[in-house]
């Protein structure tokens, strides 16, 4: 699977009369994953949902390898480029293997049955996740990492060359927040799947991602590798929290330790 | 199947110590329960055999046999074959208003996600209703084509009227909303029904059946004209049905999948909207049909809306034939309207459904 290039050229967008997005322009680089952060309503999902083109901008425009995307249609658009959202709604009594299969929607036609194609798609997405063992589980009884990985699982079955998603770790413990995460680095490096997300935690989306963007008042701050963007002087810029930057021990990788009122007294000078 | 319910421990990171080990060729198209759907559909056919034999054979006169095979061979001499004769068109017009009210109530459930979405609590059939009254009353319409295109018309409206009202407070419009924006619509359009002929003795009988919904007297001359909407009501509501399963994953998830969300929902609704809008043209309204079947069917069958919709349309037939033969018969010698009957088997469903199912879950 060949790499897919995303770039964004002077969006501005937002809902109805707010403006949100001031003159953004941002490009995704092929075959890397990128995090998106930024502290709440700094913009940085109204991005990825025009990037999806889910919200259409009003003025500039999204390519993909070079076509704008509000204008490609929409069935071959989603045959490159995936997206899952927040909070996606499972329907009632619906299992696995049927959840995962409506990922090969964008594949199929009106006239057009389903193929050894779709077959195989889905056995796939299902094996990456492993979730091939619980296919025919109903999804309403699978705990809330598991479920997450269905989701992903349907959004593999859909093969894209993009996969675009909105906070995919949001209310999952941290062991299941690990185990998204670690699945989706599998996908980058086994598939070449560029991956664009909207992470909150600052510390696991430097861990995870190839590169940061850091958002706030609309804007982009910052673009680039996490050891570039990721400094003291960014979180208090973004997020507006006092802290100290230092090296995660595992991955040499930088970690952010917020100070906080009452963290000070122990802070040791050294660090 | 039988591992399912019991749910894994949360710390289990790969599925490797799943319970279940089922091979990877398992993960074929998605047919599960085909054999449930397959018994599903097989009793429903019986139950329509026996509704239909029983909705010629009993009535507000006992016929015998001999009748009963004179009036279905086309002979005509007695009282009795008359009888029999004439119960034909309405147990057809009944099956055909129960298939076109399950499928438009399961179409409608789909398309706002909303288990108490149906065409009679939504408001739609009292605006076809209100419709046709205000076209017999002041535009003097008296053709069941006029009647069925006034009905379409009145139906929509309401079916707009009645999101619209139900989205314009904040949040939009959640299931509960959209059935109180309905039961407040169908109300006032019901009042508004009866305050256009009361002052109009003329048309009092005429308008009659478009108060309360029934099949009885229905006539093939009557029935005729309304089934090629039904027809298109029908095709665009199963070419609907691979959209609205993409719809009930949420409008972000169907657009992410190639899905004009927008388009799918106009579909749907015109297609709701066919159906349901004839019905209540030749009808009147029936409540309650479209929001018990599709639940019934539901359980049958899953919730995959290609299999959904056209069990509810044999669903809707069972239960409308049999809900007409049970007024025919509790009543006797008088008859009870169908309309009756559905609202007391469809409110305690609508009870339960709001006590027991996560309203909002569709």
């Amino acid at each position: 699977m060949s790499a897919s290039s995303l770039l964004a050229q002077s969006l501005v967008a937002g809902y109805g009369e707010r403006t949100i997005l001031n003159d953004v322009s941002l490009t995704v680089q092929a075959g890397k994953t990128t995090a998106i952060v930024g502290a709440n309503a700094c913009g940085k999902s109204t991005l990825l949902r025009v990037l999806s083109r889910l919200l259409t901008p009003e003025q500039g425009e999204v390519l993909l390898d070079g076509n704008a995307i509000h204008r490609l249609p929409t069935r071959r658009l989603a045959q490159q480029l995936g997206f899952l959202p927040q909070s996606p709604i499972a329907p009632e009594g619906i299992s696995v293997l049927e959840l995962v299969s409506r990922g090969r929607h964008p594949h199929q036609g009106l006239f057009k049955r389903w193929s050894a194609a779709d077959e195989a798609a889905v056995a796939d997405a299902l094996s990456a996740t492993h979730m091939t063992d619980l296919a025919e589980c109903a999804v309403d009884e699978l705990s809330g990492g598991q479920r997450q990985r269905v989701w992903i699982a349907m959004a593999l079955a859909q093969q894209t060359d993009v996969l675009l998603l909105d906070e995919p770790t949001t209310f999952l413990d941290i062991n299941h927040q690990i185990e998204v995460l670690d699945l989706l680095t599998d996908l980058n490096q086994t598939r070449g799947t560029t991956i664009v997300m909207v992470l909150h935690e600052l510390n696991l989306a430097a861990r995870y991602a190839d590169r940061l963007v850091a958002m706030a008042g609309g804007n982009v701050y910052a673009v680039g590798e996490p050891e570039d963007v990721f400094t003291e002087q960014m979180v208090r810029d973004v997020f507006g929290l006092e802290s100290r930057v230092i090296d995660d021990p595992v991955t040499g990788k930088p970690m952010m330790i917020p100070l906080g009122r009452h963290g000070r007294a122990h802070t040791a000078e050294g660090i | 199947m039988l591992t399912c319910s019991q749910k894994p421990p949360a710390t289990q990171s790969s599925g490797v110590t799943a319970p279940q080990l089922r091979p990877a060729s398992s993960a074929s198209q998605p047919r599960k329960k085909l054999s449930t759907r397959f018994a599903g559909g097989l009793l429903l056919l019986a139950l329509l055999a026996l509704a239909l034999m029983l909705s010629v054979a009993f009535g507000a006169r006992e016929v015998g046999w001999p009748e009963i095979v004179a009036a279905l061979s086309g002979q005509v001499d007695t009282i009795g074959d008359a009888t029999v004769a004439s119960r034909l068109p309405r147990t057809l017009l009944a099956v055909l208003a129960g298939a076109a009210l399950g499928v438009s109530g399961g179409v409608m459930q789909g398309l706002t996600r909303n288990p108490l979405a149906d065409p009679g609590l939504l408001g739609v059939n009292a605006g076809a209703a209100l419709a046709i009254v205000i076209g017999i009353a002041w535009f003097g319409i008296d053709k069941t084509t006029t009647y069925i295109w006034t009905a379409i018309l009145g139906a929509g409206l309401a079916a707009v009227a009645v999101y619209a009202i139900a989205s314009l407070a904040r949040g939009g419009a959640t299931p509960l909303r959209l059935a109180l924006a309905g039961a407040a619509t169908t109300a006032a359009l019901s009042s508004l029904a009866t305050a256009v002929i009361l002052p109009r003795g003329d048309i009092g009988g005429l308008v009659q059946p478009w108060l309360v919904g029934g099949v009885g007297g229905a006539t093939y001359e009557q029935i005729m004209p309304v089934l090629p909407f039904l027809t298109a009501g029908f095709l665009i509501t199963l070419l609907a049905a691979r959209k609205l399963n993409l719809l009930a994953m949420g409008d972000d998830t169907a657009a992410g999948l190639g899905e004009k969300v927008a388009v799918a929902r106009a579909m749907s609704a015109v297609g709701a909207v066919l159906l349901c809008g004839p019905i209540t043209a030749v009808c009147g309204p029936i409540g309650f049909v479209g929001l018990v079947v599709p639940h019934a069917c539901r359980l049958l069958v899953g919730g995959d809306y290609r299999w959904l919709l056209p069990f509810s349309a044999l669903a809707g037939a069972v239960l409308l034939t049999f809900s007409d033969v049970f007024g025919r018969l509790v009543a006797h010698p008088s008859e009870l309207d169908v309309g009756i009957v559905t609202a007391f088997i469809g409110a305690p469903v609508f009870i339960w459904i709001v006590r027991n199912r996560k309203v909002g879950s569709l």
